[in-house]
């Protein structure tokens, strides 16, 4: 018999749909929703520990009784049934596993309270010991409170003692400064007096400015460079001092030696007047016509000339005497060298018979070429004299 | 006390094999027979009794529903509710045999819903000692942590009181 594909194909579909159906026909029926939802909660990892509760057993055994009557009503496929033994053993094995997990969350709630109880007692134990060691701390802080007091106090004291000692070294540096510049004061007043300023103007310029700058520092408080330049002032000054002393007191003589010069020569002046004058010797006095021409004896009148003479030699004792015997042009200048020499002894002699002493006095001829007069008409005979000369010793 | 009386309520009965069904099927036919005078008396104290039964799981549920202040088992409250509300409704229908399906459902539920409220109950009461155990524990390694921080500083303090210039003894 001959067939075509399409006639060949539509049998095999028939065949399979047949072989399906019987198939079908001939399975068990798909377990419910029900019965399988129990399957998975009793074979849940937990379903062991809720089994082995012993609270647990009567409800176990009736969830095991629904379990098997839902198999059998599945057996008989009785789905009803099933779905109804499902429900009641799924209740049964959840009141089972409540039980359980109110078990456990005892047991949590037991470990919880033992683990409060322990950690309270940790903490009260930490609160404790805390306690001890903030009072320790407490005494250190304390103890390091009153040892800074105690440092602040050493350091008091040490800043009191050294502002002491400060003030002292201050005030020493003060006097020092005061004293040196006093002693620079007295030194330049020294110098002042000395004319320091002319004979040793160098030291004496730099001594001063050294003192004023001194007294500057003084004012200024500072003391300790004040000192210093005070004792600078005073090496200077004393230097200037010491320079210009020998000029002054050289100065002073002349000064001392013309003054008294002077007041001679107005003294001798009373009485002599035109014959006393005043040349780089010193005062010199001429007693005219002392001596007859050629004779060495005083003439009588001229006693008291020479009395006032020795008498201003008694009373100026500063002076030496020099008695100088002269001639007139005439004669031989040799005789009248020892003719003047012999006239100058004479009134020597008289010198000595008036008090004065002969250490004081010296002599001397000058014959006829000193005269004092000219040496024409009667004025000739006046050089026969002797010129007292007082010499500032 | 299970109340898993399986076998009492025709619903749940357990059946026997196919043979010995059928000679039993025969056996209880003639038994009903027999007894057919005695099941309304039987009836009427098994409807009552059922009665009695939804009254007390109202004020059963109603008592859980109450104690759930967890809210651990809501939906089961509420499923169990609505079973007793059906056998309720079923017993006044004279439906029985539903009812005292859905009594066996409630029957069983309300032992189930007191141990979910009574588990979570005790979850929450673990919850909240796990909670103050971790607090607690917290507070201590707090103080453990202050602790040793004071005996640092008492050991420096001291370390400074040696070295100090005047310090010590």
């Amino acid at each position: 018999m001959h067939t075509t594909p399409l006639t060949r194909n539509a049998a095999v579909v028939l065949l399979t749909l047949a072989v399906a159906s019987v198939a079908l026909a001939c399975s068990t029926p798909p377990k419910p929703r029900s019965l399988v939802e129990f399957e998975a909660m009793r074979t849940d990892k937990y379903t062991k520990h809720v089994r082995e509760l012993k609270e647990n057993e009567k409800l176990m055994t009736a969830s095991d009784d629904f379990y098997t009557l839902a198999l059998e009503a599945y057996d008989d496929e009785e789905m009803e049934r099933v779905d109804e033994y499902s429900l009641l053993g799924s209740m049964r094995y959840r009141n089972a596993w409540a039980i359980a997990r109110q078990k456990d969350a005892e047991q949590r709630l037991s470990d919880a309270n033992r683990k409060v109880i322990d950690y309270q007692g940790q903490l009260a134990e930490y609160e404790k010991t805390a306690a001890e060691v903030q009072q320790t701390i407490g005494a250190l802080r304390k103890a390091k409170g009153l040892q800074a007091s105690l440092n602040d106090k050493e350091l008091e004291a040490q800043t009191d003692k050294a502002a002491m000692e400060a003030k002292a070294a201050d005030q020493k540096a003060r006097t020092d400064a005061e004293k040196l510049i006093t002693e620079a004061k007295v030194r330049l007043a020294r110098a002042d007096g000395l004319e320091a300023g002319k004979f040793a103007p160098r030291n004496y310029g730099m001594g001063a400015n050294l003192l004023k700058g001194a007294e500057k520092f003084f004012d200024d408080s500072k003391f300790e460079v004040a000192a210093k330049q005070g004792k600078d002032a005073i090496e200077l000054l004393d230097k200037a001092i010491e320079e210009a002393e020998p000029k002054f007191a050289e100065q002073q003589k002349i000064v001392d030696r013309d003054k008294l010069n002077k007041e001679l020569f107005d003294e001798a002046d009373k009485s002599f007047r035109e014959l006393v004058k005043i040349d780089g010797r010193g005062v010199v006095i001429t007693v005219d016509s002392a001596f007859k021409p050629n004779k060495t004896k005083i003439e009588g009148s001229k006693f008291g000339q020479l009395d006032i003479v020795t008498d201003l030699a008694s009373k100026y004792t500063n002076y030496l005497v020099l008695i100088e015997g002269h001639t007139d042009d005439r004669g031989n200048a040799a005789k009248n060298i020892t003719i003047s020499q012999a006239r100058a002894e004479a009134v020597k002699d008289y010198f000595l018979r008036r008090g004065i002493k002969a250490e004081r006095i010296q002599v001397a001829g000058k014959g006829g070429d000193d005269p004092r007069f000219p040496n024409k008409g009667k004025e000739r005979a006046r050089n026969n004299r002797v010129d007292v000369v007082f010499l500032y010793k | 006390m299970l109340n898993d009386s399986v076998h009492s309520h025709p619903p749940f009965a357990r059946r026997a094999p196919r043979t010995a069904r059928l000679q039993g099927f025969a056996f209880l036919t003639t038994l009903l027979l027999g007894l057919a005078l005695l099941i309304p008396t039987a009836s009427a104290d098994d409807l009552a009794k059922m009665k009695d039964e939804v009254q007390q799981y109202t004020l059963k549920l109603a008592d859980l529903e109450k104690d759930d202040e967890e809210k651990g088992a809501i939906k089961e409250l509420k499923l169990c509710q609505l079973w007793l509300n059906e056998a309720q409704a079923q017993l006044v229908r004279d439906e029985e045999d539903l009812a005292g399906k859905n009594l066996r459902r409630v029957s069983i539920a309300v032992e189930m819903i007191a141990a979910l409220i009574e588990n979570a109950k005790a979850e929450r009461s673990a919850l909240d000692r796990e909670s103050a155990a971790i607090s607690m524990k917290q507070k201590m390694q707090d103080a453990k942590i202050a602790l040793e921080q004071a005996q640092a500083e008492k050991r420096r303090l001291i370390s400074e009181t040696n070295d100090a210039p005047n310090g010590g003894s």
